[in-house]
Formats: C-alpha cells, sequence, structure tokens
C-alpha cells in the first residue's frame, strides 16, 4: 500500500488526469439526468400552478416561457382589448403581463395586484407597489443587486419590441418579495400603468396652459398649443407630479404579453378553451403543463442521445485506462523485477498495482460524490439563474 | 412542599384565565373577518353599499367630507386600505381621476356603471385646449361628465350593481340584502318619478358649474351652465360671459352649495332665481342620499309652487 501511494505521487499528474476523467465520465450521465430531472420538477410545478395562458398566435413555448420564467422570448403582443373581451365572456379571472422591458439585466414585469394573490407571494420588506412609478423586486435581485425598499431603479432603455417612445424611468422600489423558489425572485414587477409610461404611451409634463416660454411652446392659438422638444417629460413619478400623468389614446389598444386566465371551475376552462380551439374567439389558449411536458418530451429524446455518448465515451476512457495500466506495467517492467529480485513475491507485486488502481478508482467515487452532493446543493440555483 | 403546590395553583389559575382570553379574542377577530370589506369612491356609492349591505359590511371611505371625491388624491396608506377591501366599487365614466394613477387589484373592481347599457349614456366633457407634443402629434385630453347618479335612473342601475356584487360576495346573506336592495330601488324609483314632474315643469335651467349633465339628459331638459364657485363672488367678466347665455331665458340656477347673497340678489335683478340642487357627491353633514335628493326636488317644486 506504501509502495502504491509512493507511486500514485510520483506519478501526481497521470494519476490526477486519470482521476479527473474517471469522475467526469461517472459523474455526467447522472448529473445532467438529475439537472434535466430537476429543471422538468420545477418547471412543471411553476406550469401546472398556472392554469392556462392566452397569447397572440405563434409558439406556445415561448408563450409559455415568456409568461411563466420572464424570458422575454419575442412573441406578437395582445390588446387589453383581449381582457375585456374574457372578462364580459366570464368563466373566470384574466391577469394581464407585459414583460417587455427590463433594469439592470433583470426583467420588468408589468401586472396587476392579483398576480400576487394568485401565485401567494408575501412582501418580506415594505409594501406592495401603490403608485404609478413605484416597483417591487424579487428576492434574487434585491440580493445580487444590493437593493432594499426606498432605492430606486431606472428601466433600460431598450426593449423586447419596437416601440418607439420607450425612454429609461426611475423606478421607486417600495418591497422585496418573500423567496419564492421561482422566476419570480429574479424579477422586478409593477403596475401595467407603469409599463405603458415606460412604453411612452403615458406621460406627464409640465401643463401647456402656464407655461410661457416661447421656445417650448411653439405656437398657441384658442384651440391648438403646439409643444416644442424642449417640453420637460418627467423620467420619474413622484407623489408631486402624479396628476400631470396622464394616457393617450384607448386603453383597450395598450399592449400587454400574455394573460394568465384563472377559470373558475374545470367546465369553465374546457369551455373557454373549446371557444379558442374553434375559432370564436381569436389568438391562443395553452395549458403550460401540457406545452412544457412536451418541451421536456424533446428534451428526454436529446438526454437519451446523450447517454448513448456518455456510454461510448465511457467505454473508450475504460479502455484506455486499461491500455494506460497494461503500458504502465510494461513500462514498469524492469521495477517489477528489481521486486522479485529482492524478494517480493507475485502476490506482492499484484498487490501493489492493485492498490494503485483502487487508489484511483476510490478517489473518482469520492470526487464524483462530493460532485453529486455538490448538484444537490447549487441545482435549483442553477437552474433559476440559467435555465427557467 | 406546600410553596410549591401554590405556586402550581396559581399558575393553573392563571392559564385557564389566559386560555379563556385567547379563546375571545379569537371569537372576536372570527366576527370581524366575516365582514365584507367594501371601498366606495364617492357618497352615493357610500350610500348604496351601506344601504343594501349594513351591518354586514365595513364600508372603507377615507375620503376627507370637505373635500370633492372626484378630484381627491390619496396617499399611500388610503391607497393600501383600497387595496385591502374585498370589493372595490367605483363610479365609472372617469371618476376619480386618481383610480388611473394608483394599483389596484382588477379582480376586486366593480365598476358601478359598466355592463348595464350606461356607457352610451355618456356624455363627453372637454378639458383643455388641443395640443401636440413629441411625435404622437395633436391631441385633447378630454373626459367623460361624471355625476351619473343625477340621473335616477342609472343611480339605481349603480346600486343594482352594488347589490349583485355583495350577493356574489355573500350568498348566504341573500334574501336581507335583497329587501334592502329592493326598499331602496323603490325608493330611488319614486325619487326618479317625482325628480322627473319637478324638472319638466320647465324646458331648461342654468347650472352653477357643469355637474348636471346627466340631470339634463336623465329628464329631458336643458342645462346651461356656467364655472362659478358657491362661495365666491361673481366677477365682471364671468357676469359678461353669463350675459352672453341669458338668451336661452331660463329663470332658475341650479347651484351646488348655497350661493352667496349678493350672486343671489343680481341673478334675481336679472329674474333669475337660484336653487339649491346638492349633487350629494360627499358625505353630507346631515341627512343623506335620499333625504337630500328629497330636498332638492322640494326646492324645485316650490319654487314651482311660489311663482
Amino acid at each position: 500500500m506504501f509502495l502504491a501511494v509512493q507511486y500514485l505521487k510520483f506519478h501526481r499528474i497521470r494519476s490526477a488526469v486519470l482521476i479527473s476523467s474517471i469522475s467526469i465520465i461517472l459523474f455526467l450521465p447522472n448529473g445532467l439526468k438529475k439537472l434535466v430531472n430537476e429543471s422538468e420538477r420545477l418547471m412543471l410545478d411553476r406550469a401546472k400552478a398556472t392554469p392556462l395562458i392566452i397569447g397572440k398566435k405563434g409558439s406556445p413555448t415561448d408563450l409559455v416561457i415568456n409568461t411563466l420564467y420572464f424570458q422575454q422570448e419575442k412573441i406578437d403582443a395582445l390588446t387589453m382589448k383581449k381582457v375585456y373581451e374574457l372578462n364580459t365572456v366570464g368563466f373566470g379571472s384574466c391577469i394581464p403581463i407585459f414583460s417587455a422591458f427590463k433594469a439592470r439585466n433583470y426583467p420588468i414585469v408589468g401586472t396587476d395586484l392579483d398576480y400576487f394573490e394568485f401565485r401567494e407571494i408575501l412582501i418580506e420588506d415594505g409594501r406592495f407597489m401603490s403608485i404609478l412609478g413605484e416597483c417591487v423586486i424579487g428576492s434574487n435581485v434585491a440580493k445580487s443587486l444590493n437593493l432594499t425598499a426606498g432605492d430606486s431603479l431606472i428601466s433600460s432603455p431598450g426593449s423586447l419590441f419596437d416601440f418607439a417612445g420607450v425612454y429609461p424611468l426611475k423606478m421607486n422600489i417600495t418591497g422585496v418579495l418573500a423567496p419564492t423558489e421561482s422566476p419570480d425572485d429574479n424579477a422586478i414587477f409593477t403596475d401595467l400603468k407603469t409599463t405603458w409610461v415606460i412604453m411612452g404611451l403615458g406621460h406627464g409634463h409640465q401643463d401647456l396652459q402656464l407655461i410661457d416660454d416661447p421656445t417650448i411652446v411653439l405656437s398657441r392659438n384658442d384651440s391648438v398649443v403646439t409643444a416644442g422638444a424642449k417640453l420637460f417629460m418627467y423620467n420619474e413619478i413622484s407623489n408631486q407630479n402624479m396628476q400631470s400623468f396622464h394616457f393617450h389614446g384607448n386603453k383597450s389598444e395598450y399592449p400587454i404579453t400574455s394573460i394568465i386566465f384563472v377559470p373558475e371551475d374545470v367546465k369553465s376552462e374546457t369551455i373557454l378553451r373549446g371557444r379558442f380551439e374553434s375559432g370564436e374567439i381569436l389568438d391562443q389558449a395553452v395549458v403550460p403543463s401540457f406545452v412544457v411536458e412536451n418541451l421536456f418530451s424533446n428534451i428526454f429524446k436529446m438526454q437519451q442521445v446523450f447517454d448513448s455518448v456518455f456510454i461510448a465515451v465511457g467505454f473508450a476512457t475504460a479502455l484506455i485506462f486499461a491500455l494506460i495500466v497494461t503500458l504502465g506495467i510494461r513500462l514498469r517492467q524492469a521495477e517489477i523485477n528489481t521486486m522479485f529480485t529482492i524478494g517480493s513475491s507475485r502476490t506482492k507485486v499484484f498487490e501493489v498495482i492493485f492498490f494503485e488502481l483502487l487508489m484511483m478508482i476510490g478517489a473518482s467515487g469520492v470526487i464524483t460524490l462530493i460532485m453529486y452532493k455538490l448538484t444537490d446543493l447549487y441545482v435549483q440555483d442553477f437552474i433559476y439563474r440559467f435555465i427557467i | 412542599m406546600s410553596i410549591t403546590r401554590n405556586k402550581w395553583v396559581v399558575f393553573l389559575i392563571i392559564s385557564f384565565f389566559y386560555s379563556c382570553y385567547e379563546k375571545k379574542a379569537e371569537g372576536g377577530n372570527d366576527d370581524q373577518s366575516t365582514k365584507l370589506k367594501i371601498a366606495v369612491v364617492n357618497y352615493p356609492l357610500l350610500f348604496f353599499a351601506q344601504t343594501i349591505g349594513q351591518e354586514d359590511i365595513e364600508i372603507v371611505y377615507p375620503i376627507p367630507s370637505d373635500e370633492d371625491p372626484a378630484y381627491w388624491n390619496p396617499v399611500s396608506d388610503q391607497i393600501a386600505e383600497f387595496q385591502n377591501a374585498d370589493i372595490i366599487f367605483i363610479n365609472g365614466a372617469g371618476y376619480a381621476r386618481w383610480i388611473d394613477n394608483v394599483s389596484l387589484p382588477a379582480s376586486k373592481i366593480v365598476n358601478t356603471t359598466s355592463g348595464v347599457g350606461v356607457e352610451e349614456k355618456f356624455q363627453v366633457m372637454n378639458e383643455g385646449p388641443a395640443h401636440s407634443h413629441g411625435p404622437e402629434g395633436e391631441h385633447t385630453h378630454s373626459e367623460y361628465a361624471f355625476t351619473t347618479w343625477l340621473d335616477l335612473s342609472i343611480a339605481k342601475s349603480q346600486a343594482e350593481v352594488i347589490y349583485e356584487a355583495i350577493v356574489e360576495a355573500m350568498p348566504e346573506n341573500e334574501q336581507e340584502i335583497s329587501e334592502r336592495y329592493t326598499s331602496l330601488r323603490d325608493q330611488l324609483d319614486l325619487l326618479h318619478k317625482e325628480l322627473d314632474d319637478a324638472l319638466k315643469v320647465r324646458k331648461g335651467y342654468y347650472g352653477s358649474h357643469p355637474v348636471y349633465q346627466y340631470l339634463a339628459s336623465g329628464y329631458g331638459v336643458e342645462i346651461v351652465s356656467v364655472h362659478w364657485e358657491p362661495g365666491e363672488n361673481i366677477t365682471t367678466e364671468q357676469w359678461h360671459e353669463f350675459e352672453e347665455l341669458m338668451d336661452h331665458g331660463f329663470n332658475i340656477m341650479l347651484w351646488e352649495g348655497e350661493p352667496g347673497m349678493k350672486t343671489k340678489a343680481l341673478l334675481k335683478e336679472k329674474g333669475i332665481e337660484s336653487v339649491l340642487f346638492n349633487p350629494t357627491a360627499n358625505k353630507p353633514p346631515e341627512g343623506d342620499f335620499i333625504t337630500i335628493m328629497r330636498s332638492n326636488i322640494d326646492a324645485l317644486k316650490f319654487l314651482e309652487f311660489s311663482q
């Protein structure tokens, strides 16, 4: 055993490479399986907790990913008219979602306070938003950006859609949500109307009736006042300027990305889906759990391919390992002869080589186990950060 | 030994009373939680909800009695009260613009003038000139007239919406709630008929403020309004503007509040009587919606007999 340890220490680089290779080959198939299974479980949990998603016709997967995991995949926008239409039809209640903007790389989700009740999300610190321009942030956003209630966030000027009037809005953070271990932890929530302000559909500016500056008011007569680009538009909403904020146009034409529909019961859900499928109601209604299950059935097919690859790679590694051991024994012929000369038996020589191999396999096993434990500990965090 | 036993006896007595107190406190909370929390944005809705719900409901109405609920602006705590209500009754027709700028749970909001066929009756009341700034071009910020309840047939529809929402939330109390609603509906029907009779005596009226649009449309009379405040003296410019309207030949001006003696006298010189027609947008110091509407009708009738 002593000789075996000394041999491995002497050839430490070769031993380390072999141990690493074996560890990775042992870890990868099961590690990947764990990642896929856990991703499926978490994604399905959220999908099953969401009865129906309504969106414009297009990819159901993109619609679900945008609505449930806030991945901001490019989908066609609905209008609020659909919410009013569904409210008139009945069968349940609508929670509109508008997820098209970001702030410091985290998605801004415009929705209604009903969303928090639906998801049973509580406030850990502060309060829910109450006026335009206020937002609440998920626990991971608070932790990563070191933000708390009372701080502020500025929306990024770009957006998922090619909206013309998008400009940065300074949003006041009124609360931090309790951790939910879901994509809600990585999102910034605000009122739907605030996202329309970000989009430029609503804005606040100086009162044109009170301005005399000719560089701001370009022309004025009894019925029409024309203001120039110098007109100051507020980029932060406060109690002082809130009354100057107003929306232009018909609100039923304002965009949303999707609707979470909460049916009164299974029968209502079935009838509503039937109306979508028959074309009586335009656009699409998808059951998120079906979409996610379908998505994972494709991923499982891919995983089977990966498993075959891993078996082939594992077999190749085993062969290379056997070759290295055989070549090693041949290269060590002089050393083995010396051992025989000084009186060592064949069994003793076999014992030394056996312990060398056993220690390498044992070390690989231990490393693999550590990797599994680390996967157990961090898989959810990894999934929430990088997958959903 | 006896000291230890005494300690135990004291401990058991305290525990017994504490558990009784806790049970009582829990019972109290249960009683509190069974009440339906209803938030409203003006007094007519408060009156309808209170009359229909009575002791089964708890009203959230943080608007001070000296403010016009249409132009009141809530602070965060007051918004939180609205957010925590079970039902939020709004007037619709753009009443209480603050609703547009705050976050309220949509599922709890009940628009008392939607879905009962009154949208077509809304009247656009333009505010401000057309203006343009930025890429969206020329636009105006127009508003609907919002004192919908002055047409008592609309008020009845609003009460009906409130009744339906309360019954839906408390189906176990349907019978009592229905009885109260029926009584309110009958009173509103009666007032509606009486108001119709009282107003139709004349073809038109002047209004001291543009709040009587639904009174005009609901009862088929013309009401031409100026922008006069009851407590303020009328300026020369305002008089000149009013003189241009006098071609209509009406002989009554309806006032939201009691006008000043000087204004009243000046109007009388021109052959125009002042009549208090209180829209009751906010909680009155005395009386309620029904008694004030009756006073409004009585004031019109009194003038009819005295002339």
